[in-house]
Parts: C-alpha cells; structure tokens; sequence
C-alpha cells in the first residue's frame, strides 16, 4: 500500500501543483523577503522579524515569506508585495526602520513610488502588464537583457517548499523522463542542445554522459561540483540557496541517463546557508519519493550525499575532488584516465558543475532546439555571471551567450561609479585573465574569450577602474594561488613561488631590467608542465596583464612609479595646502597620529612615518589629499 | 572530548573514507580545534593511521591543530573585495588585534583570519565575525566594530 505523502503519479503532481499555486498566490496579501546570503548580510533578517511583528499587529492578515537572490544584489534587502489580482512589487533596500512606513504603504493599499524598484512576474502565469507608473522588471536597465533559465526560480519561490518547486514546473519533467524516455533519448537531447560545462572548462555536457555511460561497469556515480571557488563568482551559491530542487532534478535526470545510482554533492565549507537549504531540500525530496528507492514509483532509485569541503580551491579540480571525498587530501592526479572512465574508488563517474545541472530540467521539458535558439554558434544558452567590484550594479545576471562585454558593464551594470574611467573586466577567476577597454565589444562566448587571454570560467565578471593597478592584480592572484596548489608537482609550486617573488620585487619599486621576461619564461613553464588546470591556468592573469598593460610593468620597473596609486612602497600622500580647510578629520583618524596641524590650519602628513593605509584619502571630504 | 562524544561524532557522520573530513569538521565546530587527544582517539576507533589524519588536518583549511579564539574575525580577501581595499582592513586589524593573518590574540578572544569570498560582493570590502557578515566596512569603524565581541 502506498504511503499517501509520497508521489507517485501525475495526478499526486497536480494535487501537490495547486497547493504550490495556492502559495504563490494566496488569496490574502503576501510580503516575500529576499533572504539568500546577500540579503541576509544586507540585514533581512531584521527586515523580516520587523515585518513579521509589525504585520501581527495589523487587522489584515498578511502572510510573511522568505526567498532566494533576485541577482540584483546592490537593491537588497528587498521586500516582494504581493496583493491578489494586483501586480507584484518589489520594494528595494528595505531596512528594519523602514518597515512601519511599508506596512502603512501595503495595508492602505498606497504603494511609496520612491522605494519601489519595479513590477515583478511571479511565474504562476500572472498578467505581464505592469503598474501604472512603476515600471516592469523587464524593463528596467539591470534585467532588460537578461534571460532566466538557470536562475528562473530564485528569488521567485520558497527554495524550502517542494509545492512551489512543482507548481512552477518542477519534477515535471523527471516524470517524463522515467516514464517516456529512454537514457539514450535524454543524452541525445542534451548532447543536441550544446550545453557545455558551465564550471569553466566547458566540455560538451552529452558528450561527457555518453562517455561515462558507456564505460564498463555497473556501479557508477555522478557528481555536483559545488566547490565554488573562484573568489568574486557566487553563482552556485545562489543557486543552491535559492533553487536546490532544481539541482536535485537534474542530477536524477542524469542519473537515469547515464546509469547510476548514487551521487553526491560536494558544496563549498563557505557556505552555510547553501548547505543548509540543499539539506532541506534532499530531506523534502526523500521523504516524498523524488529521491532514494523507487522514485515517482517508476521502479528507479537513486540517491545522494552532501559532503562539505574543508576549505581547499583546489578540490574544485575534478580529481581533486573526487580525492576529497575518498578522504585524502585533495591532490590532482593524472588524467587521462578521466573520471568518465575511472573516477571515484576507480568507478566510471560523471561530474559537472551546479550550473550545469540546474539547466537539464529545462532543456529536457523545452526541447534542445529551444535551447539552441538562444546564444553563439559554440556557445548555446545562457550564462550566469556575477558582476562585482568597481561597477554600479553589483549582482547576479543571467544573460545569452553572445552578448557583448560592454552591454553587461554598462547596459546592465551600470558603468564605473564615481565617474571613474573603466580599465579591465576580469573573467574566469585566478585562472582567467584582464580584457581591456579595446575589447569590451567581444561577445561572450566560451572561444572569444580564451582567444582575448581570459577563459569565461565559472562567471566572475569583476570590473576594474583606473584605481586598480594591473601588476598588483596579477600578484593578488598568484599570491592567492600559492597558498590553494597542493604543492604535488615542481612546475606549479615552484613556478607560483618564483612568480610571485618577482611581481612582489616590482610592486616594491625593486624591479629589473628582464623580468617581464624572466615572468614569461615561467609562464611558459607552467602551461607546458603543470599536473592539473591550477598550475596550467595560473599564468593566466600575469600574461594578460602583461600583454594588454604592459606600460605600467615597465612605469614600475623603469620608473619606480605606480600610475594607479596603489603599491605602497611607490606612493607618497600628501595634503593639498590650496584644498585643505583645516577640519581636523584625517589627523583624528590616522591610525599612527602622523598627520599635525591645528584647527583652520593646513595639515601636514609626515612622510617618513606614514604607514600609507589611505585612511585620510577615503576620509577627506575637500580632495585635499593626494597620491603621488 | 569524552570517548562518548567521538562516539556520537562518528556515528553522526559514519565511518567511512567519505565521512572523514565531515567527522575533523564537527571536532573542530565543537572543540575549535583538532586536539591531538580527539585525534588519537579518532585514529583507534576509525582504524586509520594518525598521519592519515594529520595529513587531512594540515592541507585543509577548516582546521586548525592549536586553540582557536572565542570570536573568529575572517576578512574577505576576494578580488571584488580587494579592489575595494580588503587589504587595507587586515592590515588595519592585524595593528589592531596584535596578531597577523591566522593568529590568536593572547586573551583568546579573538582569531584574525582571512577568506577569499564570501559571495557578499555587493557589499565589498567584507569582514565576517562568527557568523555575521559585516559589509561597506571602513578603516576607522574597525575598532568600534570589534568592542561588540
């Protein structure tokens, strides 16, 4: 006899669907929370209790929900309205203080133009037309030429509830697949779809399913790289707070096609909400027969694990991964044989990154020719970036492959702030490289961008301006790798060491007539003889550097001069005596008292103990302070 | 720790290759750090070797072989959060707190320590303190920031 929580049909999936939609869209009013990672360090949970608190006071009942990353990080914490038969609104930076103002806004049915950022499609097949006088998500520069399918439910449902999973198309789709398709049929759609490994390497997906369903053996694994270590990238991490389901699905997809029975997903110790959430998520999917024995009742069973990392980049290697979760340190091997072939305890297994499976769902319900229609000639799909650093519009994007550069830095992100003047976007993370202003109108797609010296990498997009100084980026990133190689083999952890003394000798003002090429030779080096992608890839941001700014290589070691300002040792700061007013501000603020001067007196920096921490150059409301 | 408490640990986690790291990862959440007691016992009852176990506790980062402050300071170190000037706030914190990257102050309260990325970039430069993310930090709020720990 049949438990009755577990599903096991379509009509247990439409009963589970219309309790989703009743959620979604209650018929009393309903204010969402965006309380992924970003939003919570941005105080929603505040913004949360304070609602919750303020709304148990009001005559109407509202319910008070939470939810993952709409992307557009810079505008968290943001509060979603929601009102039955009226457009959802998405109020932007809510604060804990600005709660009661809000329940006055949504109890009187009066919305604050000035707070609310746009309209928002709910995905529970509501009307697109907007408010008046509010503009529509769609149409707002940040989202206008974005395109969700990866990221389609964050922000949108509850990641905890398995109802708004379904109601909004999920495990849809696996019921097709057990019950109409063969394993063949699904890696011929993915492989005909053009989706390629969106960790970074960016391998033919169907190709890898097909290479690891036809190896020998019975017993074999697939994997979710969930070791996200590419600092500046957080797309995982939203997507593992804000759609686990997703994840699971399309990992027991390709369970079914490639023939395994166990998986296991290797998060990132970093992230304790990812884990958290995809904990809950398993446990749902368990215990309602989506995931273990005898899945949707079709006689299927697969299962997984979650293993955490213990903090090493290098685990996001695949054989270092799989190392990882044998229980040794996470050290690369050779490779051939690939983990298709011999992977984890010598098993055919089959590991892509969370991206990559977030997008099988919906390539397997829409069809791969829907999929083909959107992105490059080599690079069908979509791909999610994060755009951070010197950029207005910080957040999480999910755009077309093809797009160009300059749509995401300025369409989309906004431009520089502060008026400064652009340098580079940095792509691919440590492995990747810096493309200069004369490139921003490459579009992105996996071969355009390793042509310009960069790699898309995992999707950290991080922008640059004429404050960042290029020699220290490529020292940031080879000083950021010596500490992750695992040190197995000479080349890399011989090669970083040297490198790294190098660059480290120019930021200090020391540098020598043949290092740029000494630092080539080594480059050189390491992509020839490195063990794995860390060490092969390593070179990567110092070559670019070298090639598109080579001008401030040589203004450092011929002239002893850092043109960004940034290297201490090649920086002097100095007051202004024209622009100083006297306010005192800096001299109280010098960490080592070194600044002297009396009130509505010129100041004076003394140079000789100035640590050059830049205290008084962010302090300073004149612009009094220079940087020499 | 009590031999009934690594009892519980393992039987939390299993017993198996795989479980290890996740078995170090709860003694260090517990003890916050790997005592070489905790270890020993781990090594009898699991049937691994001690330098198994050393080897796991000194290539990965979430551990830590010495005692570990009462309040854990990480700075983010990310490039979003370098460009935005995460350097100047370690330096700024290790004057502060006495101690460079990785060390604990000698009262214990706290352990200074970096990380490279958070995925809070919008907020850049980041510090995180036990489990609250502190985000926008400037140079002269430091001091001010710490005295709630």
């Amino acid at each position: 006899m049949q438990a009755p929580n577990l599903i096991a049909s379509i009509d247990d999936l439409e009963r589970w669907k219309q309790e989703g939609l009743e959620s979604l869209s209650p018929k009393k009013c309903k204010v969402t929370v965006g309380m992924a990672t970003c939003g919570l360090a941005s105080g929603a949970k505040a913004v949360f209790d304070a609602l919750t608190e303020e709304l148990s006071r009001s005559s109407e009942e509202v319910i008070v929900a939470q939810t993952g990353c709409l992307g557009f990080c810079q505008m968290e914490p943001i509060v979603e309205v929601f009102r039955p038969g009226e457009p959802r609104v998405l109020y932007k930076q809510v604060t804990a203080d600005k709660v009661a103002e809000l329940v006055a806004a949504i109890t009187s049915g009066k919305p604050k133009k000035e707070q609310i950022l746009c309209t928002m499609n709910g995905r529970t097949g509501e009307s697109k037309a907007g408010a008046k006088g509010i503009p529509r998500m769609e149409d707002i520069p940040f989202y206008k030429k974005q395109e969700k399918i990866a990221l389609s439910r964050c922000g949108r449902i509850d990641p905890e509830s398995l109802a708004e999973y379904i109601a909004t198309g999920g495990y849809y789709t696996l019921c097709k697949v057990l019950t109409a398709m063969s394993p063949d049929d699904v890696i011929s759609e993915v492989d005909r779809s053009g989706l390629r490994g969106r960790g970074g390497a960016g391998f033919p997906t169907g190709r890898k399913w097909q290479l690891t369903r036809k190896a020998p053996g019975d017993l074999k694994f697939i994997v979710c790289n969930a070791d996200e270590g590419d600092p500046g990238a957080y797309m995982d991490r939203s997507l593992l707070e804000g759609d686990p389901f997703a994840v699971l699905e399309g990992m027991t997809i390709g369970a079914y096609a490639i023939g395994a029975q166990k998986g296991f997903i290797y998060v990132r110790d970093e992230y304790p909400l990812a884990v958290e959430n995809l904990d809950t998520a398993i446990a749902e999917a368990r215990g309602h027969g989506l995931l273990g024995e005898n899945i949707l009742g079709t006689g299927f069973s697969f299962d997984v694990r979650m293993i955490r990392g213990g903090g090493a980049f290098v685990c996001g290697e695949e054989t270092a991964l799989i190392a990882s979760i044998e229980g040794r340190p996470g050290e690369p091997r050779q490779r051939p044989p690939y983990p298709a072939e011999k992977g984890l305890w010598g098993k055919p297994t089959n590991i892509n990154n969370v991206e990559t499976w977030a997008n099988i769902p919906w390539i397997i319900s829409d069809g791969a020719e829907a999929y083909r229609r959107v992105g490059t000639e080599t690079s069908k799909g979509t791909k999610v970036f994060s755009i951070v650093g010197k950029i207005n519009n910080t957040g999480l994007i999910e755009v077309p492959m093809g797009l160009t550069l300059r749509e995401i830095v300025y369409d989309i992100g906004g431009g520089i702030p502060g008026g400064k003047k652009f340098k580079a976007v940095q792509t691919g993370g440590p492995s990747g490289g810096c493309i200069p202003e004369s490139l921003l109108d490459l579009p992105v797609d996996y071969e355009s961008l390793t042509q310009a010296g960069a790699i898309m990498g995992s999707g950290g997009m991080i922008v640059m301006d004429e404050d960042t100084c290029m020699v220290d980026v490529a020292r940031y990133f080879l000083d950021f790798l010596k500490e992750e190689s695992c040190g197995k083999c000479a080349p890399c952890r011989e090669g970083i060491d040297r490198a790294l003394e190098i660059l480290e000798r120019i930021c200090q003002g020391k540098g020598e007539e043949n290092d740029i090429e000494t630092l080539e030779a080594i480059a050189r080096m390491m992509k020839g003889f490195a063990l794995c992608a860390l060490g092969t890839t390593a070179p990567n941001p110092l070559l670019s550097t070298i090639r598109y700014f080579r001008d401030e290589y040589e203004a450092h070691i011929h002239e002893g001069r850092c043109p960004a300002g940034v290297c201490r040792n090649l920086i002097v700061f100095r007051i202004n005596p024209e622009k100083c007013i006297g306010c005192m501000l800096c001299a109280k603020a010098c960490p080592q008292g070194v600044i002297t001067g009396e009130r509505k007196q010129v100041h004076v920096i003394d140079e000789a103990r100035c640590i050059k921490c830049g205290t008084c150059f962010e302090l300073c409301k004149q612009g009094a302070i220079e940087k020499e | 720790m009590e031999t009934v408490q690594i009892d519980s640990v393992i039987d939390k986690h299993g017993s198996d290759k795989a479980a290890l790291v996740g078995i170090l990862q709860e003694v260090q959440r517990q003890e916050g750090y790997l005592p070489r007691k905790t270890l020993t016992r781990l090594s009898e009852k699991l049937d691994i070797p001690l330098s198994r176990l050393y080897a796991l506790a000194t290539f990965y980062r979430s551990f830590s072989l010495t005692p570990t402050g009462r309040h854990r300071v990480a700075v983010c170190m990310g490039t979003a959060c370098h460009v935005r000037g995460g350097q100047s706030i370690l330096d700024r914190l290790e004057r502060l707190l006495g101690v460079r990257a990785g060390g604990t102050t000698l009262d214990r309260r706290f352990t200074l320590d970096t990380v490279r990325c958070v995925g809070c970039c919008s907020l850049g430069p980041v510090v995180r303190i036990d489990t609250e993310t502190f985000g926008r930090v400037r140079q002269d709020k430091l001091a001010k920031l710490l005295t709630r720990f």
